[in-house]
């Protein structure tokens, strides 16, 4: 279970908070988007899980502290933190200089595992992605978006992490993959039982893969709740705006593909 | 066309130092750079003051940085020496110039690590850090690895710039391609000169081409996990060769005072005679080279040094002997006025030489290589100058030529202030183009030296000292403190004493600079001539 109990986050002196007093948690087991336009706060949030962002501490000697399962993240090395969870960015994060089977290998790597299990691990995960084996020795320049985004997926799973964290994860992947895509992670993520968090600005992403959402604007978290929830009561102007932008849009496509489909079963009658 | 072959003879051992130079200096170079631009990305205080005091550097000229390494070394030893006894590195050669050399090679790498470093994309550093690599581990396996085209670039400008900046290296005793280049403009040697830059500028492009090969076929595996790994091994590699060859320097250094006590006999296994930069001093070194080898010594000639250079040197025990002249050392190192007579002036120097640096000046070689200053007999005919007091009045009309030290030289402050004259423009050179410069009219005065064969050869007049402001100029065998203390060295040298007579010296100089006859011959006919006691 992730934490974060009144976190805020100013990068500036004279800035507005990026994070402004933020408290959530995600259950063991959940998939939990943040939804939001740049700079609403979400990817500060997600970098406080593994660090990358450190919250600023807390007044009065209380807040301020993200937990998993109840451990205080500040306490211990960031960097064995890092290596206990998966982390997928946009497809810059693969290391240009190493080939497919070295950026999966990474975190094993770290961790110290033996050659044999790594190299074990490298073919389980690419197969869990849908990526050929004989992909492992490109460079990732010399790979299709998609397939760089898979990539990082499989590394992010390679260490075995009980966390999954992505940001944006599905940006730079064509809309036929991007389906299919968030369709493996949703069911990696249940199949091996993970805690995530998944950082999007498309709220149609977010409804559709979420078990729950929080929707961020200035650093706040206006709305939390199961997709239906949101949907049924967005109990805020924005939210409900938010959530109408993939509503209309679907009315539109059914509409579309409705009428398309009459027009098929009147021709159909007629010849 | 033999000619041509004699000089490639010596090529392989002037190009093989000329590499063993570049690719020590690099090394080390290299093996600054990176640390500094490494600790310095992140942090200005140690980037700024870094790349500013490599951008000064590199704005000093090379021979001046040779120089004033040089100089610092003499001084660092003797403080070393003066704390912990004898200590044996040499001050001339091998380690100034790559300590020079080095130096001039910091800045290109320098500002290429930081570069380099500072453009590594932000996404792939935070990537490579939220995967749960150490700051460290991210430098070695993610940074370093992807700015090591940039940097490698910067070893490639460095390596060109050495190549070109290790000519100069013969004006502080060490062995190069410079050697051609100095003898060259020397005796005016064109063949030399050209055999000197060829060798330099393909030593360039061919290192330029191999590095370039590095870059393209190597970047690829170097990047992968070796990287750091590999690149600090060659650097350490590079510098242990630089050391071995440095303590293999060392040997030829100054020995510790190994004369035992009195009664024991000390022998100097090897004698080092220096020589400045022009024909008259390498046929002289070359006459002390046989004379200590005849009497079964082993010698080393050390040429083409800088006057102040070479003195220093002695007086360091870097040298052995060499033949300096009387108003030098008068006027430059003890800093005396003009006044006196020959014998009063060698009276008084041999005295202080012993008492001030130890130096043993065991007399005149039997001639004078003054200073004077010359014209062209027919414009000094026609202005009726046959004095300097002449020529005061018509130099304000006129140009001057000279040796490149002579205006820095106190005989220049006397003779401009002891006359008054001041000259329409005033033109330092090498020596040898004084010559070209006069009778082709670019400049209508210079500063001969009395024993040039070229000044019957180009029809110039000598003008009379009435005023006696030059100093004079016997030419005296100076012997260093530790040499001196090898008797039967000291008598072998001395047999030297008053064996040249002006004519003969002459007479040697126009063979090399009249006759076009190589320094080696007349040389060799020089030690015929030499009056023998034996």
């Amino acid at each position: 279970m992730i934490q974060w109990d009144s976190v805020s986050k100013r990068y500036g002196e004279t800035d507005a908070p990026a994070v402004d007093g933020v408290s959530l948690s995600v259950e063991r087991g959940e998939l939990l988007a943040m939804v939001g336009e740049s700079g609403s706060g979400k990817t500060t949030l997600l970098k406080m899980v593994n660090r990358l962002v450190e919250p600023d501490t807390g007044t009065g000697g209380t807040g301020g502290v993200v937990r998993v399962d109840g451990k205080d993240l500040s306490e211990g090395s960031a960097e064995a933190l890092r290596r206990g969870m998966g982390y997928v960015i946009q497809s810059v994060g693969l290391l240009p200089h190493w080939t497919v089977a070295e950026n999966v290998a990474a975190v094993p790597g770290l961790l110290g595992w033996d050659r044999k299990r790594v190299d074990r691990r490298v073919g389980e995960v690419l197969k869990m992605v849908g990526l050929e084996a004989s992909l492992r020795e490109r460079l990732p320049g010399e790979l299709s978006g998609g397939q760089r985004q898979r990539v990082g997926v499989a590394r992010a799973l390679a260490g075995e992490p009980g966390i999954l964290l992505m940001d944006e994860p599905f940006g730079a992947v064509d809309p036929i993959n991007r389906g299919a895509l968030r369709e493996r992670v949703r069911g990696l993520h249940r199949e091996l039982g993970l805690t995530s968090v998944l950082v999007t600005h498309d709220m149609g992403e977010a409804l559709l893969m979420a078990d729950r959402l929080a929707v961020m604007k200035g650093g706040k978290v206006l709305r939390v709740g199961t997709p239906a929830e949101v949907v049924r009561e967005p109990g805020d102007p924005y939210v409900a705006a938010l959530v109408g932008a993939p509503e209309r849009e679907a009315r539109r496509l059914s509409g579309l593909w409705a009428s398309v489909a009459s027009e098929g079963a009147t021709k159909g009658g007629t010849s | 066309m033999s000619e041509f072959v004699e000089q490639l003879g010596r090529l392989p051992v002037l190009l093989a130092w000329h590499v063993v130079l570049t690719v020590v200096a690099v090394g080390v170079g290299v093996l600054i750079a990176v640390p500094v631009g490494v600790l310095g990305r992140d942090r200005a205080w140690v980037r700024g003051p870094g790349l500013a005091v490599a951008s000064v550097v590199q704005t000093v000229p090379g021979l001046a940085l040779l120089a004033l390494v040089f100089a610092l070394l003499v001084v660092l030893r003797d403080l070393l020496a003066g704390w912990v006894g004898w200590v044996g590195f040499s001050a001339l050669g091998f380690w100034p110039t790559v300590i020079a050399l080095s130096l001039y090679a910091v800045l290109p790498v320098l500002r290429n690590v930081v570069t380099g470093l500072r453009g590594v994309d932000g996404d792939v550093v935070e990537a490579a850090r939220g995967l749960g690599m150490s700051r460290r581990q991210v430098l070695c396996r993610v940074e370093w690895p992807l700015a090591l085209p940039v940097v490698l670039a910067g070893v490639r400008t460095a390596v060109v710039w050495t190549v070109g900046v290790a000519t100069l290296s013969t004006a502080i005793g060490q062995k190069s391609l410079g050697d051609y280049i100095f003898a060259g403009l020397q005796t005016f040697n064109l063949t030399g000169i050209v055999v000197g830059c060829v060798a330099a500028a393909g030593l360039a492009l061919g290192l330029d081409a191999l590095w370039g090969w590095v870059e393209r076929g190597g970047v690829r595996r170097v990047q992968k996990r070796v990287g750091w790994g590999l690149s600090v091994w060659l650097g350490l590699g590079v510098v242990a060769l630089g050391l071995l060859i440095g303590l293999g320097e060392v040997r030829f250094a100054s020995r510790p005072a190994e004369a035992g006590g009195p009664g024991e006999v000390f022998e100097l296994e090897r004698v080092r005679i220096g020589a400045k930069n022009f024909n008259e001093q390498f046929m002289l070194a070359r006459v002390i080279e046989r004379r200590v080898e005849a009497a079964g010594y082993d010698a080393e000639r050390v040429e083409s040094l800088g006057s102040l250079n070479v003195f220093e040197a002695l007086a360091a025990g870097e040298l052995d002997v060499y033949v300096d002249y009387s108003g030098t050392i008068w006027a430059n190192a003890m800093g005396r006025e003009p006044g006196l007579g020959r014998e009063a002036v060698l009276r008084e120097m041999t005295a202080w030489l012993l008492a001030e640096k130890g130096i043993v000046c065991l007399g005149s070689l039997g001639f004078e290589n003054a200073y004077a200053l010359a014209m062209r007999e027919d414009d000094a005919e026609r202005l009726g100058v046959r004095t300097i007091d002449d020529l005061v009045r018509h130099a304000p009309a006129l140009r001057i030529g000279s040796d490149i030290e002579f205006f820095e030289r106190p005989e220049w402050a006397a003779v401009r202030d002891g006359y008054g004259l001041r000259f329409a423009d005033q033109r330092p050179m090498v020596p040898t183009l004084m010559y070209p410069a006069i009778t082709s009219g670019e400049v209508d005065v210079i500063t001969a030296f009395t024993s040039d064969g070229r000044i019957m050869r180009d029809r110039l007049r000598l003008l009379m000292d009435t005023k006696g402001v030059f100093p004079p100029y016997d030419a005296v065998v100076l012997v260093s403190e530790r040499a001196s203390r090898d008797e039967r060295l000291v008598e072998v040298l001395r047999g030297l004493v008053g064996s040249i007579e002006l004519g003969v010296m002459q007479r040697a100089n126009a063979m090399v600079d009249v006759e076009g006859k190589s320094v080696g011959e007349a040389a060799g006919w020089l030690v015929g001539e030499v009056v023998s006691d034996e």
